[in-house]
């Protein structure tokens, strides 16, 4: 006959107050009572602004002129920007093609300065915060000095470079305003893939290189097996931070073009700001914004799934 | 342990405490403080750095908060228009004072200015095609800070190397006919400087001027949009074609004060803008031309209506403001005749608030100083009538402008389109048909057309 032991702990079915609100005689309730106010607290702060403009996308609100109704309008207000409203589309257009461009060559370029800063070389540190120093270069001011001193047709330094060496003057601005914001971009956001990537550089131990060296493998073969998979997370992070940062590129499209000439380079933070400043319209810009919202989550979505996939499958052993 | 623990909480006691009576204490001064939301001109600057006149005289602080044109204009609109009341004075524009007039956002001024009153302050000194803009429904909601029209500047040592004069009324065609032979970009100079930076008082200034004067119009008589209209159309592809044979380069990012230094580092030939920069032209600190420079009316084509435009920056009252009659002691003071006379002590009577006061304009020291243009600049302004400058009857007012509340985005949208036109990215004809559409859909939504 076995003699089943007592558990160490006593049944725990005696413990629980009976009752209809018995739960909220536990210590757990209790618990949760006294964060409440904190968490509540917390909820209201970072969520108001959103909870707020979602409350404002579904009314019809203008600033300017009173005589509109201030109504409720359900779901007009984002049907009207995807499908009739041609500027919004185009802004789509052109956030996807300035981000991927931005970001795109501010990671080559990231890499190729990371690849040169990983050897040791007298003055490197020196040379490493010179490289570092355009990022923290305010993106108003470097719009106003790009704009100003080196892209302007008639008093810039670009043009009278290029009209010393007897080519003709570009008009940067309105002719390739959208290389000019890339441009822009590029120079500050390079320093920034530069660092992660330089991080991930120096986390490649060297006995996995002297091991494919060994094996024969020429730079560029080392470059191409051992680097780049190595370098994968680093090339996930920079490529996700970057692009968070870069979607909502403002300053240098605000000073530099206005999101022109045209709307060749109004982008969606660009064209936001507009409706609110321009038409000041309270409903439209909110809908535009929680739109935003959706399609920048989309995009970090895919992006991630993407990122991960080809890092998963390409590293080797 | 103990008493590094004791060191950092009273730390922290001091410092929470000491935050709490600044607080208090700032909120407890018994002086009236206004709050004035100003854009960055000269003339404001000059006025920030005078207050402390008025404050001295009536114990009145005034504390600025100065910002460019647009940023002004969005910040104080959301503030009226939701009755903030962080402002107690605003600078507003001829455009905005009938809108907010009518919206109730600006306090009449009308019914402060007693008999006695209006006689201290000579109310019928002011100019009064200025003083009409200010009004709405015959009370006056604004006092003018400083007013403006539109001139043609010329740069004279250029045109007598070219052998060619500049008449004092010219047209359109024979200004197009001078910047095709003074443009010459190999030596960096360029026949004519206009603005087409997009803003609807930027681009859109110049240009509706220049519609007014072809014989065209905004929109007719029922609302609709004329942009697609023969002499709207002919009135743009002059100017923008203007732009792109003879005008400056990197003109869609060329404003005002890109013109003018262009203008003043003698780059171009001729320029047709505001007459408030013919002071800084023709100041030698300020301008390499300053001898050079001549002055004449703003070119016309087809007829002189609306040619040349009416605009004046005015102070008024917010209707949240807390502090209405101190607001009123300031605007009466930075208005009155005896603060130009304080500016003109300080900086000269060149550099005065132009285009406020018919007495300014009889003053002798006035005239020596500014004789070269201020008589183009005043008849400018009495034959600018918001009212009439359009060829064809139109339903609304505003020279430079159209007097709706949703002008604002439909001259920026419009100029953003040109600018595409300009930069040569579209043709003239695709730009105005996309600016027709979007201007149609904007006016039906606002229930101007059915």
């Amino acid at each position: 006959m076995t003699v089943r032991p007592e558990t160490l702990a006593p049944s725990a079915v005696g413990l629980r107050p009976v009752g209809r609100f018995g739960f909220l005689r536990t210590q757990r309730a209790a618990s949760i009572g006294l964060i409440l106010p904190a968490l509540a607290y917390l909820a209201l702060m970072t969520q108001a602004p959103f909870v707020l403009t979602l409350w404002y996308s579904f009314r019809q609100w203008v600033l300017t002129s009173p005589d509109i109704p201030h109504k409720w309008v359900g779901l007009s207000n984002y049907t009207y920007e995807l499908t009739q409203d041609p500027i919004f589309r185009q802004a789509i257009y052109n956030t996807l093609e300035l981000t991927a461009a931005i970001v795109g060559g501010s990671l080559l370029l990231g890499l190729a300065f990371a690849l040169l800063l990983n050897r040791s070389f007298p003055l490197r540190g020196v040379a490493r915060s010179l490289m570092i120093a355009p990022f923290f270069v305010m993106p108003t001011v470097n719009a106003v000095v790009q704009k100003n001193l080196f892209l302007n047709p008639i008093f810039g330094l670009l043009n009278w470079i290029m009209t010393s060496v007897g080519f003709a003057r570009i008009d940067w601005l309105a002719v390739h305003p959208k290389l000019s914001i890339i441009e822009m971009a590029v120079w500050q956001w390079a320093p920034f893939m530069m660092l992660i990537l330089l991080a991930g550089l120096q986390g490649i131990p060297d006995d996995v290189r002297e091991a494919a060296r060994i094996d024969g493998a020429g730079p560029f073969t080392e470059f191409r097996r051992i680097t780049i998979p190595l370098l994968g997370p680093y090339f996930q992070l920079a490529v996700l931070l970057g692009m968070i940062y870069i979607l909502q590129l403002f300053a240098e499209i605000f000073v530099a073009t206005q999101g022109g000439p045209g709307t060749a380079t109004t982008t969606i933070p660009y064209y936001i700001y507009q409706t609110i400043s321009q038409a000041n319209d309270v409903g439209s810009s909110s809908a535009q914004g929680v739109l935003a919202i959706i399609f920048s989550s989309i995009i970090a979505a895919l992006l991630l799934r993407l990122l991960l996939r080809t890092f998963r499958s390409g590293v080797t052993a | 342990m103990r008493l590094s623990r004791l060191v950092v909480s009273l730390g922290l006691l001091v410092a929470l405490g000491l935050a709490t009576f600044v607080g208090v204490g700032s909120a407890r001064t018994n002086a009236t403080t206004l709050t004035i939301a100003t854009v960055n001109n000269g003339d404001m600057i000059v006025m920030e750095s005078l207050t402390k006149d008025f404050t001295k005289k009536y114990g009145i602080n005034v504390k600025y908060v100065t910002l460019p044109e647009n940023t002004l204009r969005q910040k104080v609109t959301s503030d009226v228009a939701t009755g903030g009341g962080q402002f107690d004075i605003a600078t507003v524009g001829t455009y905005d004072v009938p809108i907010w007039a009518k919206n109730k956002w600006l306090v009449n001024l009308q019914p402060m200015f007693s008999p006695s009153a209006s006689k201290a302050y000579d109310l019928n000194d002011v100019i009064p095609k200025v003083r009409l803009g200010l009004s709405y429904q015959n009370n006056l909601y604004a006092l003018p800070f400083y007013g403006e029209s539109s001139m043609m500047y010329y740069n004279k040592a250029l045109f007598a190397a070219a052998g060619l004069k500049m008449p004092l009324h010219p047209t359109w065609d024979q200004v197009a006919a001078f910047a095709a032979k003074l443009n010459d970009p190999s030596k960096n100079q360029y026949g004519i400087c206009l603005r087409a930076l997009p803003g609807w008082g930027e681009f859109g200034a110049p240009l509706t001027t220049v519609i007014n004067t072809f014989g065209g119009e905004w929109f007719n008589n029922s609302w609709q949009p004329q942009l697609t209209s023969p002499a709207d159309v002919k009135a743009v592809t002059f100017y923008v074609n203007l732009l792109r044979k003879s005008g400056e380069p990197g003109a869609t990012s060329s404003g005002f004060t890109e013109c003018e230094t262009a203008m003043a580092q003698g780059k171009a030939a001729m320029w047709v803008d505001a007459t408030v920069a013919a002071g800084a032209l023709s100041d030698p600190k300020q301008s390499k031309v300053a001898k050079d420079i001549g002055f004449a009316y703003a070119p016309t084509e087809v007829t002189p209506l609306g040619s040349h435009w009416l605009w004046s920056w005015s102070l008024g009252i917010e209707a949240s403001s807390k502090n209405q009659a101190a607001a009123f002691k300031f605007i009466t003071w930075a208005t009155s005749k005896d603060y130009i006379k304080l500016v003109a002590a300080k900086n000269g009577w060149a550099s005065v608030p132009p285009g406020t006061r018919i007495s300014t304009y009889k003053n002798p020291a006035y005239k020596k100083a500014a004789g070269a243009f201020e008589g183009i600049v005043l008849n400018s302004m009495l034959t600018a009538d918001p009212t009439h400058s359009t060829l064809h009857k139109v339903p609304y007012v505003g020279v430079q402008f159209v007097g709706i509340p949703e002008f604002q985005n439909i001259g920026t949208l419009v100029t953003q389109d040109l600018a595409g036109a300009v930069a040569g990215s579209t043709s003239v004809s695709a730009a105005l048909a996309q600016a027709q559409s979007q201007v149609t859909r904007i006016m039906k939504q606002a229930g101007y057309l059915k």
